[in-house]
């Protein structure tokens, strides 16, 4: 199957430690990844470079088919309309209200849309998040649950063919982190387009992806399905993913 | 009876009126005088804190030791830079009214007067509250948001011995210091500026300097220094521990620490002078 | 972060011709470049550079009146204490102080305040959106975060900070007036006498204003994008906002007011 990206060897060093030793790492399109690792393994650094955000020292991305110049900045800023993230921390605007972050992906850059169309798609968003109610909060005012889920939903909002999430339940309650992995599903579902999930979740993401990469000290040492990696001769990918299955 | 009554509907409507016209200035008005009410009164609560652990002294002598290097360290090669350059420009100032009056003697007293009673310590205190002051704040709010003084407080630690008093008596020590390198920097850099720029020779510049019975002024000066250092240690100190809100927190409270301490620096520099002459 | 990332991407003709300025000239001036650029090229929406020329210029404004006031009591205090020893005339007072609040102490002192009231707090901005990926996110949503956080940020500093230059030497003046008038006993006619005030020193006190209004806001963006890790992060692009803002205003004023002197203004 044809891959959305793939990255190809990247090396990275940051204030003098390598942080990324040649990681390899390819995204079947239409499927729903999982990034799974021991914190501090450089999860977070692999989803950056695929967002075009931190360029590697050594090494290809390629996008979409295409390899990514990091130099070129209307290929990047073309790339990038393709994408679409759910940081870490979240990364909301703390100046703006809850509408205008989740259509902030719409109204900046070089596309223009109608605003009724974005107000039409914003709100779609945020009825799917079950926020359709709160669009002009400020961010400040939302729980952290709340914060998360609007996160997802900028993420999510502009169509894009790659959807990164990085630890969308981070410090949410089960009930909670349940929601978003089955929010994310829906998303997935009803457009197919290429996800990839950073958890250490892996029960609930078993639930959800259909390929698992494993990271271990900047390398990618594992990609297959789960009942693959279960039966994995290296034990750091067997430990990582040997959690009792849940399914009915 | 009936036009009583729409006599008083106007009348209260009229009332409604006259309250919004005075409420709409009014209200920013004494918001902000309680606010400027609370953080003075705040300072000054910190401030008798201080002053009951020093005296008799009880407080971290190592965190003092130091505190005195890194503020020290941390300043010397702004406020020496600063000193420098605001001392060729003191000179340049002075240098419009010599070339349109011819009195070059003048040169060197004026110099002396401004550097040693008022820009020297202002400005260098000014310098100090954005490198020292600033950087205070930072530290002690990344320490209150990350509840480290909270964990002094479990541990019967005293954040204020441990914490604050070093850093005021560092403050109060190295800002006396650094005024009398600063106000020789200062010198330096207007005699240079005098022979360089205004083209009059150094030893007219050195004599008028001399002549000028400056001991008074530079006296002053120092005295300025000591009471501005206490002044920034307080106001960084106060916002360091009352910073709220992650990192947006500590930076606007780094913010209300500098402008605070403006203010500060502005008031005891006119009080200063005012009782002293 | 940022601008390490963008003086990796420029071409390498350029970054060959920028090479020889050291980094704390050269990466404000690229920044500069690109926020003018970035307002040539995509003008901000008018209602966020009104709200930035609000919090630049309104809100300042007790601020610089609290300064300016107590500068300009205790210049003229200090001046007519001065002049008693030598003179028993003060009517000269007045004149010299005025000139000195247009020329050089009031484009000076009012942007050593900006520096710290404005400069800190577009550090502060800027360097906690950095450190919480706010700008990241900014770039994956193709918005330039230099355009759009720094320039309405940039054309407020630079449209108000001579206007608020203008206010503090009036507040200054205003004030001096009340020492000199009320303390001294120095007559109203005496004290504003313009007659040592000449359009060349409005002009150089003009110049000096613009050019801190220019380089405070870049001085201060360029500390704020560069912060990273968390709080301490932004506590140190804060600080350096202020060092950095305020040092170079007492040099670009050491450099206007030699040139202006060389030249005979």
């Amino acid at each position: 199957m044809e891959a959305a990206a793939e990255l190809q060897s990247i090396v990275k060093t940051l204030s003098g430690t390598r942080v990324l030793e040649g990681v390899s790492l390819s995204l079947a399109r239409g499927r729903v990844h999982a990034l799974v690792g021991p914190g501090g393994s450089g999860k977070t650094l692999i989803l950056k470079t695929l967002c075009t955000l931190l360029p590697p020292d050594d090494g290809k991305v390629v996008l979409f088919g295409e390899q990514v110049n990091f130099d070129d900045q209307d290929g990047l800023r073309h790339l990038r309309s393709r994408i679409g993230v759910q940081f870490q921390n979240l990364a909301l605007f703390d100046f703006l209200a809850v509408r205008d972050n989740v259509a902030f992906p719409l109204e900046a850059g070089t596309s223009v849309r109608p605003k009724v169309e974005v107000d039409g798609l914003v709100q779609s968003i945020l009825d799917d998040v079950r926020l359709h109610d709160s669009g002009t909060l400020e961010i400040q005012e939302l729980s952290g649950g709340m914060q998360r889920r609007v996160a997802v939903a900028r993420a999510a909002v502009s169509d894009a063919d790659l959807l990164v999430f990085d630890d969308p339940s981070g410090g949410l309650d089960p009930v909670t982190t349940s929601r978003i992995f089955a929010l994310i599903a829906g998303i997935h579902a009803s457009r197919g387009n290429t996800v990839i999930i950073v958890s250490h979740d892996i029960d609930r993401l078993a639930r959800v992806c259909s390929d698992f990469h494993v990271v271990d000290s900047g390398q990618v040492i594992f990609s297959g399905t789960l009942a693959d990696g279960r039966v994995h001769p290296d034990m750091r990918v067997r430990t990582f993913l040997d959690v009792p299955d849940e399914r009915p | 009876m009936n036009g009583l009554r729409k006599n008083a509907g106007v009348l209260r409507r009229v009332l409604d009126l006259l309250d919004h016209a005075i409420a709409l200035p009014a209200r920013p008005l004494g918001r902000g005088v309680l606010h400027a009410c609370e953080i003075v009164g705040g300072m000054s609560v910190l401030q008798i804190d201080i002053l009951r652990a020093m005296v008799p002294p009880s407080f971290d002598y190592d965190e003092t030791l130091s505190q005195l290097h890194k503020v020290g360290v941390r300043s010397l090669p702004v406020v020496t830079l600063t000193a420098f350059f605001v001392g060729a420009l003191m000179l340049i100032q002075t240098g419009n009214f010599v070339r349109s009056t011819g009195a070059t003697a003048m040169v060197g007293w004026a110099t002396g007067l401004s550097i040693f009673a008022e820009v020297g310590p202002v400005l260098i205190g000014l310098m100090f509250s954005g490198r020292v002051g600033a950087n205070n704040t930072a530290e002690l709010g990344t320490m209150t948001i990350t509840e480290q003084v909270d964990a002094l407080r479990v541990l019967g630690i005293d954040p204020i011995r441990y914490l604050v008093v070093p850093r005021f008596i560092s403050m109060i020590l190295m800002l006396f210091l650094l005024t009398c390198i600063g106000d020789l920097c200062a010198i330096i850099g207007a005699a240079l500026a005098c022979q360089a720029i205004l083209g009059i020779d150094i030893r007219v510049f050195w004599q008028g300097l001399v002549q000028g019975h400056l001991l008074g002024e530079f006296v002053m000066g120092l005295v300025k220094g000591t009471l501005f250092g206490g002044a920034v240690a307080i106001v960084s100190c106060h916002w360091g521990l009352r910073v709220q809100g992650g990192a947006v927190g500590v930076g606007r409270s780094v913010n209300n620490s500098v402008v605070t301490s403006a203010i500060a620096i502005f008031v005891v520099n006119f009080l200063v002078t005012t009782l002293w002459m | 972060m940022v601008l390490r990332t963008q003086a990796q991407t420029t071409p390498g003709h350029a970054r060959l011709a920028w090479f020889r300025l050291p980094a704390l000239v050269r990466e404000p001036l690229l920044l500069l470049g690109r926020v003018v650029r970035g307002i040539l090229h995509n003008p901000p929406p008018r209602d966020r550079v009104l709200t930035q020329m609000h919090n630049v210029g309104i809100r300042s404004l007790v601020f610089i009146s609290i300064t300016l006031g107590f500068l300009g009591l205790i210049l003229v205090y200090q001046g007519c204490v001065q002049t008693l020893k030598v003179l028993p005339d003060l009517s000269g007072v007045g004149q010299v102080f005025i000139y000195a609040m247009w020329r050089s102490f009031g484009p000076t002192i009012t942007a050593l305040m900006l520096a710290t009231r404005v400069g800190a707090g577009i550090a502060a901005e800027i360097g906690s959106m950095t450190v919480t990926d706010q700008i990241e996110a900014m770039k994956v949503a193709n918005a330039d975060p230099v355009e759009y956080i720094l320039g309405p940020r940039f054309i407020a500093c630079v449209v108000m900070t001579p206007v608020l230059w203008v206010v503090g030497a009036m507040v200054g003046i205003a004030a001096g007036y009340f020492m000199g008038h009320l303390h001294f006993g120095i007559s109203t006619r005496a004290f504003l006498d313009l007659s040592s005030t000449h359009v060349s020193d409005v002009v150089v006190g003009y110049i000096k204003a613009q050019t801190y209004g220019v380089v405070i806001p870049i001085l201060s963006a360029e500390s704020g994008f560069r912060a990273q890790g968390g709080s301490e992060g932004v506590g140190w692009a804060t600080t350096r906002a202020v060092v950095n803002s305020s040092f170079a205003v007492i040099t670009l004023d050491f450099l206007i007011s030699t040139s202006a002197f060389l030249l005979g203004y």
